[in-house]
């Protein structure tokens, strides 16, 4: 669950990038996130993730608070967030199957604990028979799976989704986005996906926040062109 | 930590030395060289103490006394010296006695040469032993002071050239190692910025999906050590076989007058296990704390 109460935020060279902002997204809801850019997108994912600090409000995100979250509380409050990102971050030198598993690794899971998991969300995100090669052996779209198979692997109650479509193949855009409805419904996961892809919000529909000039100007749920044709 | 999380942490650091084995291979060169140097300076310092240590043993400080003193004045300065702590195994030598060892010693125990002398032409004496050498000469000068006492003989010049020696090596030994610590330890943070500089993307990746620091951090504290542990063996290896090449040649040119001091040079088992502590500690902690330094500014995400 996200709750931002009156929060702004500033650049330490004095830009303003978010003015009085209020937005709530409930457990297990799923939100797209849109605007122009330089509109505040970036600048709201920095603040969910506790990369920054708001100047003034408060942010609170699965029940931790991140105004005064300490620094030794950071690492429990990431587990409790899975994260994409629109350049996939996977690590070259490591196979799918090690890229899923890092996750779990550096979270000081069990072995067996691995081998039991990852094989499952492999299978989850049709990657099952590209365990063994290398991202750089994979389409965009097949290593933005591998990305959200290393965020979801956790199984945190969130999902911030940073324009996880921008380096993909349109045809294959629309696959992620529908990997993110499942997993939302699945498992009831809290997705965040921030966009500045006009036409596949409006595709999808469901709540939908435009930002722009650091305010939230539309908050609200749109029907999508893939219902209204059903 | 699970035992096999830290197998996993182990792995990467040995990976990291891999994959960087150009800077690997030269930060243990670099390493290597100034262990070296470290090791001659403090075998250097092992053995001028060693000496100095020798001719504190072999120096005795001699009282003679005056010829007129009683038994009772005697005494009395045997007390003294006896409580002075700077000196010990004080013994009496009677003025009997000493003519004895003249008569020994350079006469070839011939005692008509003497006839005729009184029983006192040789002076009564006490030796004793300088306990610690650099005092000898302040010693001297204060039994000088003491009633009865003739004059006092202690082998000052050389025990304070060795002893100034001695000093001057332990401040010229403990600058060039501090020295030494500081260059070694850019070196180390050097090459493990470089490893955390080309692993940075899985850094931030262990970050976001929440990696305590420590856990981020223990890959490269163990590239560090091992760079410094390797670099201590080799260097233990090289001055092992270095010091005994050096012993060989001294020996085989030394004549018999310097075959007494070359003497106590120590043998390498001597001083095998304190060098290769002193590697081994200096080594791992400067790769220890090279590897912190080189992380900061890496874990702010």
């Amino acid at each position: 669950m996200i709750d931002l109460i009156d929060v702004s935020f500033q650049y330490g060279n004095g830009t303003e990038a978010l003015m009085n902002v209020n937005l709530r997204v409930n457990q297990g809801e799923f939100a797209f996130v849109v605007g122009s850019s330089g509109a505040g997108k970036t600048s709201i994912l920095k603040l969910l993730l506790r990369e920054t600090v708001a100047t003034s409000g408060q942010v609170i995100v699965n029940g931790f608070n991140l105004n005064n979250l300490k620094n030794r509380e950071i690492p429990k409050f990431r587990r409790s967030v899975g994260v994409v990102f629109q350049d996939f971050r996977l690590i070259p030198d490591m196979t799918v199957y090690e890229n899923v598993a890092f996750a779990m690794r550096v979270t000081d899971q069990s072995n067996k604990a691995i081998r039991q998991r990852v094989p499952e969300v492999l299978e989850m995100m049709n990657l099952a028979h590209k365990a063994k090669q290398h991202p750089y052996e994979l389409s965009g779209g097949e290593q933005q799976r591998v990305s959200l198979g290393r965020a979801i692997i956790n199984q945190p109650p969130l999902i911030i989704a940073d324009e996880p479509t921008g380096n993909i193949d349109p045809e294959f855009s629309y696959e992620i986005v529908e990997m993110l409805q499942q997993i939302n419904k699945q498992a009831g996961t809290t997705i965040l996906m921030v966009t500045h892809e006009h036409e596949m919000v409006k595709y999808f529909g469901g709540r939908t926040i435009n930002i722009e000039s650091g305010r939230v100007v539309f908050d609200d749920y749109i029907i999508g062109g893939a219902n209204e044709s059903k | 930590m699970r035992a096999s999380s830290m197998r996993y942490l182990m792995r990467s650091g040995l990976k990291n030395l891999w994959n960087n084995r150009m800077m690997t291979v030269a930060s243990i060169g670099t390493l290597i060289a100034c262990l070296l140097i470290v090791g001659v300076a403090v075998l250097f310092s092992l053995n001028v103490d060693n000496m100095v240590e020798y001719v504190g043993e072999q120096n005795e400080l001699v009282v003679f006394m005056e010829t007129d003193t009683t038994d009772e004045q005697l005494n009395a300065v045997k007390n003294v010296l006896e409580a002075n702590e700077g000196l010990g195994d004080v013994t009496f030598v009677s003025s009997t006695e000493a003519m004895q060892t003249i008569v020994d010693k350079y006469l070839d125990g011939d005692a008509g040469l003497l006839e005729g002398m009184d029983d006192d032409f040789m002076p009564a004496s006490f030796r004793c032993r300088i306990v610690d050498p650099e005092n000898a000469s302040a010693l001297k000068t204060e039994i000088e002071q003491l009633d009865h006492v003739q004059n006092v003989e202690a082998p000052t010049e050389i025990t304070e050239s060795l002893v100034r020696l001695r000093k001057m090596i332990n401040v010229f030994g403990g600058a060039i190692i501090a020295a030494l610590v500081i260059v070694s330890l850019v070196i180390i943070t050097n090459t493990i910025r470089a490893s955390v500089f080309t692993r940075r993307k899985e850094i931030s990746i262990m970050k976001y999906v929440g990696a305590t620091n420590a856990f981020i951090r223990i890959p490269f504290v163990v590239e560090g050590i091992l760079l410094g542990l390797i670099s201590a063996l080799i260097a233990f290896g090289l001055v092992w076989g270095g010091y005994n090449f050096f012993l060989d040649i001294v020996r085989l040119e030394s004549t018999s007058l310097m075959s007494s001091v070359l003497d106590q040079i120590m043998p390498f088992s001597q001083l095998a296990t304190s060098v290769l502590a002193c590697f081994l500690i200096s080594g791992i902690s400067v790769g220890c704390l090279g590897s912190v330094f080189s992380m900061r500014g890496y874990l702010k995400v």
